[in-house]
């Protein structure tokens, strides 16, 4: 029995169990709704267009930030490691705002930037930087010195130094740093539209709560967990089609 | 490549901005076609005067001279072998050894062709069939292979090799010697060839530079006339390895006061 095949009964397991402690009325469907129910209504939502209306609301939001995070963030995180200088003078500032949560952030989004797309796209880009940032950093940092002197050697100049060497060795981590990020930026938008927001998987829930549909509820954090699970697996994937190199070293 | 050093000085300036002395007076001239050995205890200094040689490090004070020109950088005429390889991870066997040849491609230099130019030095350091590997897919010989073929790729003048078979074990260490040889025979390129080993300096080198410790200088000079391939066991070698040890001994001894 492989381990795949074992971690696969696990869940059949949960699920089994679930199922009985709904169906022999251990619990309240109130409470904890069946899996069944849940994918019924799944089903159901799916079928009106609701749930596809709120994943592309969550979405569009995630995206939006993701990208201007993955971007700055690589950017940032690429001069912080090649330029001492430039470290001395960002690194404090970092260390300020890496402790302070993005939802801390949120109501002073709003104030700035209205209730609108513009404060939650914000939020999520606040909180997938730092990840991307400081593991670019530490790929950049972590250039041996015989590896930067090869290159030299071999007539490299800045630009190039940075294009061939510096980049490509940093890959394996910022993609590490993007996966992180992705996870990140689950937690941060679900959090925003809870707060703030008319559509999106967060508003979602929150309503299906305060309006005691708790098979909707269980549906929106499903839909999350199949999210999450899709995207990092995408994210790892990617990676290994970027650094085959690297997968393969870690296989080993 | 010619190489000349004259009255060489390099300090190490500390932390706390004390002076640490680390190559004093030294005087070099290298021919050539030469294979040279630089050999002395580890942490001498030797390699950081290879690494002056390389451009990689200014000495404080004297002239290092390469065909009559002064040192001012790296380059690729004067390229250089790594004890740790220094291969770049994400790159195959074939994209490392072609590095430094499309890097000067790109600037419209004209180059040989490339499958030409790699068929030769792959084949010229034994590395048929892993044209597509990746370097950590490689045993730590074959690595420094790579790093061989790839410092060759740009033709330079001179190889400079900063104890390349250290971390290689001693049965592949060997086969390594004799291919390096034949790989100098064949192109006759000056080797300047950084050791610790006293065997590795017999077996290899025309010349042979014992240097002194830190702060170091050359303490003698070798010249050895044993034809190739040598034979370690001979006692002309055993005497002249003993020759060299003696010489590196007498170095160790400090001053008592």
């Amino acid at each position: 029995m492989s381990s795949k095949i074992r971690g696969l009964l696990s869940i059949i397991g949960l699920l089994v169990v679930w199922e009985a402690a709904v169906r022999f009325h251990f619990v309240e469907a109130f409470a904890l709704t069946s899996p069944t129910m849940i994918v019924q209504d799944m089903a159901h939502l799916i079928a009106t267009g609701e749930l596809q209306r709120h994943i592309a609301a969550s979405m569009t939001r995630i995206l939006a930030g993701y990208s201007v995070a993955l971007v700055a963030g690589v950017f940032v995180g690429v001069l912080m490691g090649w330029f001492k200088l430039l470290d001395d003078f960002i690194d404090p500032i970092v260390e300020v705002f890496r402790p302070v949560s993005p939802l801390a952030i949120l109501p002073l989004a709003i104030l700035w930037l209205g209730i609108g797309q513009a404060s939650k796209v914000f939020v999520v880009a606040y909180g997938c930087v730092f990840p991307i940032m400081l593991n670019t950093y530490a790929g950049v940092r972590s250039v041996p010195r015989s590896t930067i002197e090869a290159a030299r050697i071999m007539g490299a100049r800045p630009d190039e130094m940075l294009r061939k060497v510096v980049l490509p060795h940093s890959l394996p981590l910022i993609m590490t740093g993007a996966r992180i990020s992705f996870a990140v930026s689950l937690i941060v938008i679900i959090a925003a539209e809870m707060v703030a927001a008319d559509t999106g998987l967060g508003y979602m829930i929150l309503t299906a709560q305060q309006t005691f549909h708790t098979s909707d509820l269980f549906a929106g954090i499903v839909t999350i967990a199949i999210i999450g699970f899709v995207g990092d697996r995408l994210l790892r994937l990617l990676r290994a089609r970027l650094c085959p190199w690297y997968v393969e070293s870690e296989q080993r | 490549m010619r190489i000349e050093a004259r009255q060489v000085r390099m300090d190490y300036v500390l932390p706390n901005k004390k002076k640490l002395p680390v190559i004093d007076n030294l005087n070099v001239d290298i021919d050539d076609g030469q294979f040279v050995c630089l050999l002395g205890p580890s942490g001498c200094g030797k390699s950081t005067f290879l690494r002056c040689i390389a451009g990689l490090e200014y000495p404080t004070t004297g002239l290092i001279e390469v065909d009559g020109h002064k040192v001012e950088g790296p380059g690729p005429d004067r390229s250089m072998v790594f004890q740790d390889y220094a291969l770049f991870p994400w790159c195959t066997v074939a994209q490392n050894v072609l590095f430094g040849v499309r890097l000067r491609a790109n600037r419209g230099h004209n180059i040989r062709p490339e499958p030409d130019l790699l068929k030769e030095l792959i084949d010229l350091v034994g590395l048929e069939g892993f044209e597509h590997a990746y370097p950590h897919q490689l045993s730590g010989g074959m690595r420094q292979r790579v790093g061989i073929a790839r410092a060759l790729s740009v033709n330079p003048g001179a190889l400079l090799m900063d104890e390349p078979f250290a971390a290689i074990d001693a049965i592949t260490r060997e086969s390594m010697q004799k291919q390096l040889l034949s790989v100098w025979e064949k192109t006759r390129k000056t080797i300047i060839f950084v050791t610790h080993s006293v065997e590795e300096a017999a077996f290899l080198g025309d010349r042979v530079h014992v240097f002194a410790p830190r702060p170091t200088s050359i303490r003698e000079s070798f010249t050895i006339n044993l034809p190739r391939p040598r034979d370690p066991a001979s006692p002309a070698f055993v005497k002249l390895a003993q020759q060299m040890r003696e010489s590196i001994n007498s170095g160790m001894r400090r001053p008592t006061p």
